[in-house]
């Protein structure tokens, strides 16, 4: 049965195949955890898990407006990590921190999944980015492919930890045949 | 500076009306929405208001267009037809002054109120096109100027205006500031010889023809700003000037352009590149900048246009469209189900 769900100003409206969709970061579900930090929604699906992180880029968020030329990636930096307003802290921080934050953010909801015994399907990872132009989202996509480890990646392993990443803006989720089966996406 | 054009059935425009800023005027859209013909329309206007033009409008737009006959440039359709362009300007004491030009597929033309449009003063008006032609120069003025060479004009205007020597004296802040940041690029300063172009550093005198085109490119702009073609009152048109750069250089010629902008000369650029674009964005500053960026596309057939003071507001962005169908083909290549 569909189902709709809300966060951060975003919407999703589940097709409906969705067997459960919630906002993980909800009291009856892993709010208030700080030692952990997790994705944003979980939407399951007959075969698989998406785990769904939503990006706000703007000037509300910190304060700091989002400066981010694709081929600086200080300013990339800037926008993800608002605190880091002065040079020094900049300079520290490069793309892998970014990559690093939201890889965190996806192993940790997996360790609470892990916890909860509820590993029993395949994870997609998909990052919904409003704020930043195409090129931009583009160039994101692209770290994040980088960053996390895609399907099978070893002999060794049984299941990959995981399957498919995306990172996309509310115009492009809607447009992409792979992501639209799942549902509609809105932002306010 | 140029205030509006509009355009009725000429080249490539059936109806066209466009509000020019003062400062930076940026032009995008795909191929053939006429960023490169309203540059040359406009271009053709101003060179008709210096005091020192000798062409008629005609000869000014057989030469920017060569078309194989006059009456080619109206807007083609069956049978025969007019079409026209209107250019407005406003002086430095606010006086607005318009040039229209009419045109008849036979070739026949009317250009109204000339007289109060031009030879009112000595404009500096520049044309960078997208080909480099400084490695080429020696002769080609001269050849230009004794034989019929298939060349539109705007090749060997940039020739004469980039051989034209220094200005005297030391030059303002500005002038000083934006030439070091060209040496800085290019690591040496632009001098010519035998109409021939150099770059002197440290190691003596390179060729031009043994430069990198994008140097060739920082050079040329290193040579009008030096001899203030491009100055306080002039009107600077740029077809395409990332062609060649490094996306790095993007933002030095964008300082260069702002740069030049606050000092009083009119731009015109016209662009298909997302890294220029993002770089002017930037680096503008709303409180002392202006920049218009002016969108064509294509609709029913018929070239429309959208200006809008911000590029985020502009619906018309094709290089933005262009990056959302590489984001969703990235994601179908490779989403395993």
């Amino acid at each position: 049965m569909a189902k709709t769900i809300s966060a951060d100003g975003y919407t999703f409206e589940f097709v409906d195949e969705v067997v459960d969709a919630f906002v993980i970061d909800s009291p009856e579900y892993h709010g208030g955890m700080n030692a952990m930090k997790a994705v944003d929604i979980i939407a399951e699906f007959p075969n698989e898990y998406l785990f769904i992180e939503l990006k706000k880029y703007d000037a509300a968020r910190g304060g700091i407006e989002f400066r981010c030329p694709l081929w600086d990636d200080k300013a990339l930096i800037l926008a993800h990590c608002p605190l880091a307003t002065n040079a020094g802290k900049r300079d520290k921080a490069s793309v892998k921190r970014i990559a690093h934050d939201l890889r965190r953010k996806y192993c940790d909801t997996l360790l609470y999944r892990f916890a909860e015994d509820r590993i029993n399907k395949t994870v997609n990872y998909i990052c919904v980015v409003e704020g930043c132009d195409s090129a931009q989202t583009l160039r994101l996509q692209d770290i994040m492919k980088n960053a996390m480890p895609r399907g099978v990646a070893r002999d060794t392993w049984v299941r990959p930890i995981v399957k498919n990443v995306a990172v996309v803006n509310v115009a492009t989720w809607n447009g992409t045949a792979q992501l639209n089966r799942y549902g509609k996406c809105s932002i306010e | 500076m140029l205030t509006e054009i509009k355009i009725e059935n000429f080249t490539a425009f059936d109806n066209l009306e466009i509000e020019l800023s003062e400062g930076i005027n940026v032009l995008i859209g795909a191929n053939g929405t006429g960023k490169t013909h309203l540059m040359k329309l406009l271009y053709g206007a101003m060179q008709q208001a210096d005091s020192n033009a000798v062409k008629t409008m005609d000869q000014t737009l057989q030469g920017l267009f060569l078309p194989d006959s006059l009456g080619r440039l109206v807007k083609r359709s069956l049978g025969r037809g007019k079409g026209e362009f209107t250019v407005t300007r406003k002086e430095e004491d606010g006086v607005e002054r318009s040039i229209r030009y009419e045109l008849s597929t036979l070739g026949k033309s009317q250009v109204i109120n000339s007289r109060i449009w031009g030879r009112q003063k000595q404009y500096n008006v520049v044309y960078i096109p997208v080909k480099d032609m400084l490695a080429n120069s020696p002769g080609f003025k001269s050849l230009y100027e004794k034989r019929e060479l298939y060349f539109e004009s705007v090749y060997a205007d940039i020739i004469t205006m980039a051989l034209l020597p220094p200005t005297k004296g030391p030059g303002s802040k500005e002038k000083g500031r934006m030439l070091d940041m060209i040496q800085d690029v290019i690591e040496g300063k632009v001098e010519k010889k035998n109409e021939k172009f150099y770059l002197k550093n440290g190691h003596g005198n390179l060729e031009f023809t043994l430069l990198a085109e994008g140097y060739r490119k920082m050079g040329l702009l290193y040579s009008l700003i030096q001899n203030e073609s491009i100055s306080a009152g002039s009107v600077l048109f740029w077809d395409e000037p990332e062609a060649n750069l490094n996306p790095r250089l993007a933002s030095k010629v964008v300082k260069i352009l702002l740069e030049l902008q606050r000092m009083g000369t009119q731009i015109f650029i016209a662009t298909h590149d997302y890294v220029m674009l993002k770089e002017l964005e930037l680096s503008t500053n709303a409180a002392q900048d202006h920049v218009a960026y002016h969108a064509l596309y294509m609709e029913g057939g018929k070239i429309k246009s959208q200006t809008t003071s911000e590029l985020k507001e502009i619906n018309h962005n094709t290089i933005n469209d262009t990056f959302d169908s590489l984001m969703v083909r990235t994601i179908g290549n490779d989403w395993e189900d």
